[in-house]
């Protein structure tokens, strides 16, 4: 399903690639004329990287491969760092000496191979640029090449990539129109060499691809693909590499380049966490799809500093909402999908892969920031709800990539299944909170979040403070909260919070005892009004405990609660101090 | 000698399963339901005979499809007379795999009459209907030959025979067209290197019909 759902995304695509080209990075052009003489060394680098164009496909390997009219510098100007004379000392060193002479061989019959091929690919097309190009070769000028200023420049960088241009056209000669053209890619189609057989994407018979192109995602080798047989434990039923999973040429080119496309730098179809890449599509050009596509991004995708966050989450909320409850239409068979890739050395391993109907799959997201959903009177309100900004409140860094490697898969499953969050992510949550006495709207956001998607007989946990909650947990927290804002209030320092919290919160029986004689003392130093407001409080919460006292111990969940309980008791006072004000 | 192939439905159910897709056999991905091959080999470990042949004919899925993912040390060489010494072949990879499978397979016992098989002797008292009641026997006992497994060795698979006239458990209620899926390997044409050979897989309320391996729908 994975690579067909793919193979239709670029069969759908108007912009995709066409058959037989991918798009390279040119850093360097050597300009030529129409009869091959040398002129000059063009550089089309802006800034680092250089320019994209239009070339025919091809990837290097292990042996000589050389591409067409295109190629780094070692095939197409036979250089490369080897060339230069050894030092003193290791001119001294046999072996070294040898392998230097080796390997300025090998460099040679690279650059040979590349001159051949363009040789003998301009004879069969007789397009002009390609045999300029031919006849630059045959007139020797590398060393006129040697001596352009720019030169050293390319030396500089021997894995850029270069073509060439020929003087007054637009074009670089790898873009050629020939490499378009029906002669050229026939040839490519059907090879004589090729196996034909069923293609497991198209069910039709077609000639087998038989390797797939490099789609690689961060963490993984240049080299890395996701379909491939690079090694014999692999294989089976005698079959080699592309054998093993007949996929014919156009589907191979079809599904490669929709990942590509996908993995590009401004991609809007793609967010990273730690070394997983996301990627996600949706299955038609609705306006619906196309909307989903774009929140999702905006939702996980952005980087920190962009306009407006909040604005931005509105977006994506209503959106969602309106796609579920359809004010924006789509149709019944739309599907969404996502898959997930992780990098293993040279391969990719395919971590998550999930397809869902688009309102089924709104419904879910938009479940998401319900039960993320509390209530919030912080002054710079940031969004709280992402996927980074729940990773980054559970590591001790507060960076999203330091959580331990299983923990965003598995939120991520819970976002777009609506499944309960990971007990992990609950435990690391109290964790931090225990080791920073911290705790901030993300925390508690998603402790709310985990206790009410627990499927038990407890009270869900509302937005705001909820008075008619009689959980043991979320009692204690409240009075947690009141004793601290009271010493707060008439101290200035939160010495209780700091150092009773971690106790308060998992063996109450113990400490509350204690520091409500403390808020005693403290009560006194406020204003009659106050001590009354803040008296009635305290006994509101204690009049629901029950008769036996404050409870021994409270387990995880209901530490949970209190936490939960403190911050909105907390964040009830702020609400209040605004009305008055 | 008139007889019409008999055909016996199984209920199998696991904790996991793995039908590998063979396009990302080397870091797993299952395909979503079982595939036929995977039946088959199902049917084949109670009980199989050259005599015989099982052809798949109807796939039910009882449990809602669900995934996760693992994470296991393999091994990284073909296994040959020289050992392998792990320290330098170890490699982890990653799988994903279905969890909590369930599913009611149906099968004909198809028996291949004397011309069919080549070079045997055939004893006296040779009939289809032994080898019916052979696997009647076998299946209502719970005898096997190797436990039968869901896609890899190591996802074992419980079964039982279902009655023709139980109360069957209703399937899942979901239609959604799963792609090409592999049918099986053709073994019959080349035994050493055999070909895949393809279907066109479409679940109706979790059902789906197999069709015959002569039959036009099998891409090969």
């Amino acid at each position: 399903m994975i690579l067909r759902a793919l193979y239709d995304y670029y069969q759908r695509d108007k912009d995709s690639i066409p058959f037989g080209l991918q798009k390279a990075n040119i850093s360097f052009l050597i300009v030529i004329e129409n009869d091959g003489t040398f002129c000059s060394i063009e550089d089309c680098r802006q800034g680092k990287k250089g320019t994209d164009f239009f070339v025919p496909t091809g990837e290097h390997n292990n042996s000589i491969s050389p591409l067409l009219f295109w190629d780094n510098v070692q095939y197409l100007l036979d250089y490369t760092p080897d060339y230069e004379p050894l030092s003193e000392v290791d001119s001294k060193n046999a072996n070294k000496v040898k392998t230097r002479s080796e390997k300025i061989q090998k460099s040679h019959e690279k650059h040979l191979a590349f001159v051949n091929r363009c040789k003998s690919v301009a004879e069969e097309s007789g397009e002009k640029e390609l045999l300029a190009v031919s006849l630059f070769y045959s007139k020797n000028q590398l060393q006129d090449v040697y001596k352009d200023k720019l030169w050293t420049d390319i030396k500089k960088k021997p894995l850029s990539w270069l073509s060439f241009r020929v003087k007054g056209k637009l074009n670089i000669v790898a873009s050629n129109t020939y490499f378009s053209s029906d002669d050229y890619l026939s040839n490519i189609k059907a090879d004589d060499n090729d196996i034909s057989g069923i293609c497991l994407i198209t069910g039709l018979n077609s000639s087998i691809a038989r390797l797939c192109k490099a789609t690689p995602i961060t963490g993984a080798k240049s080299s890395a693909k996701l379909v491939s047989f690079n090694d014999n434990s692999y294989c089976s039923y005698g079959k080699e590499q592309g054998g093993n999973a007949p996929i014919s040429k156009e589907a191979e080119f079809a599904f490669s380049s929709a990942i590509l496309k996908m993995l590009d730098n401004n991609s809007h179809n793609k967010f990273s966490i730690g070394n997983r890449t996301f990627l996600f599509w949706a299955s038609s050009q609705t306006d619906a799809s196309k909307a989903a596509e774009d929140s999702l991004f905006a939702l996980f995708g952005y980087k920190e500093d962009s306009d407006d966050p909040n604005k931005r989450i509105e977006f994506v909320q209503r959106t969602f909402l309106s796609i579920y409850n359809g004010s924006l239409p789509s149709n019944k068979d739309d599907r969404f999908y996502i898959l997930g890739l992780a990098p293993n050395s040279a391969r990719i391993a395919v971590v998550y892969w999930s397809e869902l109907p688009l309102r089924e799959f709104a419904g879910t997201i938009g479940r998401h920031f319900e039960d993320m959903e509390i209530v919030d009177t912080r002054k710079e309100k940031k969004p709280y709800s992402g996927l980074h900004a729940i990773l980054g409140t559970v590591t001790l860094s507060g960076k999203s990539s330091d959580a331990s490697p299983n923990l965003p898969d598995a939120i991520v499953k819970s976002i777009f299944q609506g499944t309960p969050y990971p007990v992990s992510l609950y435990q690391a949550c109290i964790r931090r909170i225990r080791a920073e006495q911290a705790l901030n709207i993300t925390r508690a956001a998603t402790i709310k979040a985990y206790l009410n998607r627990l499927i038990d007989n407890n009270k869900k946990i509302e937005i705001m403070l909820d008075k008619e909650n009689q959980n043991q947990g979320y009692l204690c927290g409240r009075l947690f909260a009141v004793l601290d804002k009271i010493q707060e209030d008439a101290n200035g320092i939160h010495s209780i919070r700091e150092r009773y919290i971690n106790s308060a919160s998992s063996t109450p029986a113990t400490v509350f005892a204690t520091i409500i004689n403390l808020s005693t003392h403290h009560i006194e130093k406020l204003k009659p009004g106050s001590q009354i407001y803040y008296e009635k409080l305290k006994q509101e919460i204690m009049s629901k405990l029950p008769a036996d006292g404050f409870p021994t111990h409270l387990d995880l969940q209901n530490q949970g609660r209190f936490f939960v309980g403190y911050y909105h008791q907390r964040q009830d006072f702020f609400i209040t101090k605004d009305n008055k004000e | 000698m008139e007889y019409t192939n008999k055909e016996y439905c199984l209920e199998v159910w696991g904790a996991w399963a793995c039908f590998t897709r063979p396009e990302l056999k080397v870091e797993r991905v299952s395909y979503d339901v079982i595939t036929p091959s995977a039946a088959r080999a199902i049917f084949e470990s109670i009980f199989w005979k050259p005599a015989i042949r099982w052809q798949v004919t109807k796939i039910e899925v009882l449990n809602p499809i669900k995934w996760t993912t693992i994470r296991r040390n393999e091994v990284g060489a073909v296994a040959s007379r020289a050992p392998i010494f792990i320290e330098e072949k170890r490699q982890q990879k990653n799988a994903l795999i279905l969890q909590d499978v369930r599913y009611r397979i149906s099968a004909k016992l198809i028996y291949r009459p004397a011309r069919e098989r080549d070079g045997e002797t055939i004893k006296e008292g040779e009939n289809p209907m032994k080898y019916y009641q052979t696997f009647e026997r076998r299946a209502g006992h719970g005898q096997c030959f190797m436990q039968p497994y869901l896609g890899c060795r190591e996802f074992s698979a419980n079964w039982r025979l279902v009655d023709a006239n139980e109360q069957k458990t209703p399937a899942i209620t979901e239609t959604r067209d799963l792609g090409i899926m592999l049918y099986d390997m053709d073994f019959e044409q080349n035994p050493k290197k055999p070909n895949t050979m393809f279907y066109h897989t479409k679940m109706e309320q979790g059902v789906i019909i197999v069709p015959d391996k002569d039959s036009r729908e099998v891409l090969r």
